[in-house]
């Protein structure tokens, strides 16, 4: 299908792209973000940030704050009941104690009558640290042994070895999420020895059970609110403000208001993970692949974080969408102190899926055969098995994919003599200094794989209460909107299943049974079935009385475009008229099927809930002097299971594309001793309306068994696959092997210097097996005990 | 002037005069539109010229508000996106036109987007989509991948034309 990027019409239910429910509010301005928060009485919330990246604390002062007049508190980390919170593992302090651990870790916080106030305080606490030598290097790191997670796996025979091998080492970069809407939010006392927080979270009530803990406070005297949510892709899921704003505002009584700094965002958030990954692909000279040897290493944060899920995405997913008969897998999480490290949409797959395709390349270069066919000869079929012994038992239409994708309609070439007018359209966008006789085309194809839902073991569902009243259906269901459009989806699911047409979607808090979290691209396929299952449950009920009423046999009725209808599709009554004022509820959980960690020799479940594909051809234009590009074209095409509001979805594909080409050609936020360098975004460059390529997208929707409607995840699979076609396409233009991400315009105009030095392969790796196995952070629950 | 004067400044905005009180001589047009008036419609990103979120009209002119004294901007005419909607409610053809085509996602650069856009149009009514590129260069958009809102804006501007 080729999605119509218009919303609107008269069209409801799933499959419609009906207009979402926020649109007109956020177009005039008016949806209200957690920026925008205001309370009676309000004090503002500030955050001394350590800045060193290894330091023992020896002192902290906070009396000069204490003494400015209009500052209310000043709280430091004795002042927390339980000094530690964490998305899985709980050992990331929420004020630093004895040590900070990197640049930007809060350290004390304040409370007063205005911003311009606290930041004052904040200036005026003194601190005296004991800087140390910090890990600024994962390799160095990994020879310490700080290792979140080892994970080491084969699959059938790892001694056997192909008449054809090629081997490369690649480097992806530190990713900011650069959601538009910095942190914030606002905490309140509730008058009842309670505290209401907020915010914009993933998941509120992963929020709720960290700060109660850190309050030590029962669940129930935590209320978390999602506020409008500015962009998140993978971001806020671990907080920052939170449980600041809950203890000041404790402490005064009053709200406290936090607002963060675009810097201060930087430095307080996680970003993605860097990689460095070694593959070594074997194959027949036909080039069927006969093993994959690989060796991961992730770089996370001081603290564990979500380091544990990474790793297992990274090392079960390195295959690609490709059947791998045997393999040996290897990968490390390891800690340093160059800032936190976390999800982010394509988390943990991106970084393989790169490795994996530029190495795939490189086979088809070894080979002497096209890259699209070398991968044709491949592709995983439904009913091959996975490296991690999970057989593909759902739709893998990823040959069609490769076919669709190559049958798009290629742009026209570039012209030696484009007007002066049209320099955005050239390497290098507005104002470039571009030559066209330097000009060269590129054209790069790339597959890809990526799960769909938390995996290795973590629970995945979601509850859904609906209420039906006076013909007007409500969804309460916590699963956060971030701006993906979910509140369009459980409308669309209700028109679909209940047959009412005016749906409307409760603000999203504590207050409701839990939700999945707005994560792995999960939402659609677990919340959708919950709000499905709910609603098939109140027609039930709502026909039952309406049959009860009327003498009538339930079975004989439905509930169509807000009637009750007979058999034959008569109108009975309206829903609204035939309800007589009552009201109707039905709570429904969905759970997806129960997964196992991904080097578990004996559990027999599957490691990952579902799996989506696609292909992606990119085309582009580099300046071979300069180094300039400019992405002229995306032939996206996607397995999306079912679609449920197609413009929607293409708005996650243009968007997700062009994230992966900020990943690809811009996007790295680079340390240097354990400082950040660019932590704004002058110099952490975006891609902005110039950089923008057309994006060509075709959905293929194969229903995935087990899921009501048949959904799948759609909003990371875009991103995991750019970057790879970029890079595709760019060694297409230019004979260079760019092993690295980003491919800056220095990498690409430094011909020939670019290798990436092989630190991970056999010879190379003996260096760094470490003496113990020290951690940073705690034992997390997919570590294995030591072989 | 004293970086630590207090200054009382009366500001048009939106049609109106606002009399701000204490108002610091470094205090930006975004932080008195959004601490001191209320007015949150205009957005905060980055408080660096980078993101364009905070984009207000002074005297029709497109400008990061992040950029501007508050102290400077007396005597002259500041439109926000309160004063740009309509009053009725209803929107006007280029946010009617951003909804239709689905640019729409988290909507925190929406409200930039859209009086740059209209600034843009007005000034070049003729604008291609190579214009659009090269103008809206100064607004960031983290969801969309912009194309929707290119499309918004050049189906505004193809209609003007046609008409
Ligand atoms: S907040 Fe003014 S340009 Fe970003
Ligand atoms: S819609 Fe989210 S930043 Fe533009």
């Amino acid at each position: 299908m080729a999605p119509d990027p218009r919303s609107g019409g008269s069209a409801t239910g799933v499959g419609a792209s009906i207009v979402r429910p926020d649109a007109i509010a956020k177009v005039r301005g008016e949806f209200e973000f957690a920026t925008d928060l205001r309370a009676a009485g309000m004090l503002w919330g500030a955050t001394l940030r350590s800045p060193h990246p290894l330091a023992r604390i020896l002192k902290v002062d906070l009396t000069p704050a204490r003494r400015i007049p209009g500052v209310r508190a000043v709280l430091g980390a004795w002042d927390v009941p339980v000094n530690t919170f964490g998305a899985v593992d709980k050992d990331t302090p929420v004020l630093a104690d004895d040590m900070v651990r990197y640049v930007g870790e809060p350290v004390a916080i304040v409370a007063a009558q205005s911003p311009a106030l606290a930041r004052q305080a904040i200036d005026a606490i003194v601190v005296t640290y004991e800087p140390m030598r910090p890990v600024t290097d994962a390799l160095e790191a990994l020879a310490a042994g700080h290792v979140y997670r080892h994970v080491s796996m084969t699959h059938g025979d790892p001694d056997v070895v192909g008449e054809v091998q090629a081997e490369g080492e690649y480097l992806t970069p530190r990713q900011d999420h650069s959601f538009l809407a910095p942190d914030a939010g606002l905490a309140r006392p509730d008058g009842r020895d309670g505290v209401e927080v907020i915010g914009a979270s993933q998941w509120v009530h992963a929020d709720r059970e960290q700060i109660a803990a850190c309050l030590a406070l029962p669940e129930e005297k935590v209320l978390v609110v999602n506020s409008g949510i500015g962009g998140s892709f993978g971001g806020r899921v671990s907080m920052t403000w939170q449980v600041h704003g809950a203890l000041l505002a404790l402490h005064t009584g009053r709200p406290v208001k936090f607002v963060y700094s675009r810097h201060e965002t930087f430095l307080a958030r996680y970003h993605r993970h860097p990689s460095r990954i070694w593959l070594r692909h074997h194959a027949n000279r036909d080039g069927t692949l006969v093993k994959l040897e690989a060796r991961i290493l992730l770089e996370d944060g001081p603290y564990s974080h979500t380091a544990a899920a990474g790793i297992g995405n990274s090392c079960s997913l390195i295959q690609g969408p490709y059947n791998v008969p045997n393999a040996s897998i290897e990968g490390w999480a390891v800690a340093t102190n160059n800032g936190m490290c976390g999800s982010m949409r394509g988390f943990g797959v991106v970084e393989p899926i790169f490795a994996c395709e530029s190495n795939m390349d490189r086979l088809a270069r070894t080979l002497g055969i096209d890259g699209a066919e070398l991968r044709r000869r491949n592709l995983i079929r439904s009913g091959d098995t996975w490296t991690f012994r999970q057989v593909q038992d759902r739709p893998a239409p990823v040959s069609e994919l490769v076919d669709l994708c190559q049958a798009m309609a290629l742009p026209p070439a570039p012209s030696a003599d484009r007007p002066m007018s049209a320099r955005v359209a050239l390497p290098g966008g507005v104002a470039t200094p571009t030559r066209p006789r330097h000009v060269r085309r590129g054209i790069g194809l790339a597959a890809a794989v990526k799960n769909t839902c938390f995996s290795e073991g973590c629970p995945v569902n979601s509850t859904a209460l609906l209420t039906l009243h006076n013909g007007i259906a409500t969804v309460d269901c916590a699963a956060a909107e971030v701006g993906q459009g979910f509140v369009a989806v459980a409308i669309q699911v209700v028109q679909s299943t209940l047959g009412v047409n005016e749906v409307r979607v409760a603000a999203c808090d504590t207050g409701m049974p839990p939700a999945a979290s707005t994560d792995a691209q999960q939402q659609t396929i677990t919340s959708g079935p919950a709000i499905h299952l709910a609603a098939a449950r109140l027609k039930e009920r709502f026909l039952q009385f309406f049959g009860r009423e009327h003498g009538l046999d339930a079975a004989t009725l439905d509930i169509r475009d807000d009637f009750v209808v007979s058999r034959q599709g008569g109108r009975l009554a309206s829903v609204a008229e035939a309800g007589m004022g009552l009201v109707f509820r039905a709570t429904e959980r969905f759970d997806q099927r129960t997964t196992r960690p991904v080097d578990d020799p004996h559990a027999t479940e599957p490691v990952h809930v579902a799996l989506s594909f696609s292909a992606n051809r990119c085309v582009l234009d580099v300046d071979v002097e300069l180094g300039l590009v400019r992405v002229v074209q995306m032939d996206v095409v996607q397995d999306a299971g079912r679609v449920a509001n197609p413009a929607l979805a293409l708005g996650q594909v243009t968007g997700g594309s062009l994230m992966g080409l900020g990943f690809a050609l811009s996007e790295s936020l680079e340390y240097r001793d354990g400082r950040p360098v660019n932590g704004n975004w002058r110099d952490y460059r975006l891609p902005r309306m110039a950089d923008a390529p057309v994006v060509n997208c075709r959905f293929v929707e194969r229903p995935v068994p087990g899921i009501p409607f048949g959904f799948n995840g759609i909003g990371e699979m875009p991103h995991v696959q750019a970057p790879a076609a970029i890079l595709s396409a760019l060694r297409d233009a230019t004979g260079l092997d760019l092993p690295a991400a980003p491919a800056t315009a220095g990498r690409i105009a430094l011909t020939g210097s670019d290798a990436v030095p092989m630190r991970l392969s056999d010879s190379a790796l003996e260096a760094f097996k470490g003496p113990g196995r020290a951690r940073i952070g705690k034992f997390l629950r997919f570590q294995r005990v030591e072989r | 002037m004293n970086r630590h004067a207090l200054l009382s400044c009366r500001l048009r905005i939106n049609g109106a005069s606002h009399d701000v009180e204490d108002v610091h001589f470094g205090d930006t047009l975004l932080e008195v539109l959004r601490d001191r008036l209320g007015l949150v419609g205009t957005k905060q990103g980055c408080e660096d010229g980078q993101c364009g979120a905070c984009t207000v009209l002074i005297d029709g002119q497109p400008v990061n508000s992040c950029l501007e004294l508050a102290a400077e901007t007396v005597g002259r005419e500041i439109v926000t996106i309160e004063g740009y909607n309509r009053r009725d409610g209803s929107l006007t053809p280029l946010q009617e036109a951003l909804v239709r085509q689905a640019a729409i996602q988290c909507g925190f650069c929406i409200p930039g987007i859209v009086l740059a856009a209209e600034s843009l149009l007005a000034e070049r009514p003729d604008a291609t989509e190579d214009d659009i590129r090269t103008e809206m260069d100064g607004n960031l958009c983290r969801c969309t991948g912009y194309s929707s809102i290119l499309a918004a804006i050049l189906e505004v501007a193809e209609t003007r034309r046609g008409s």
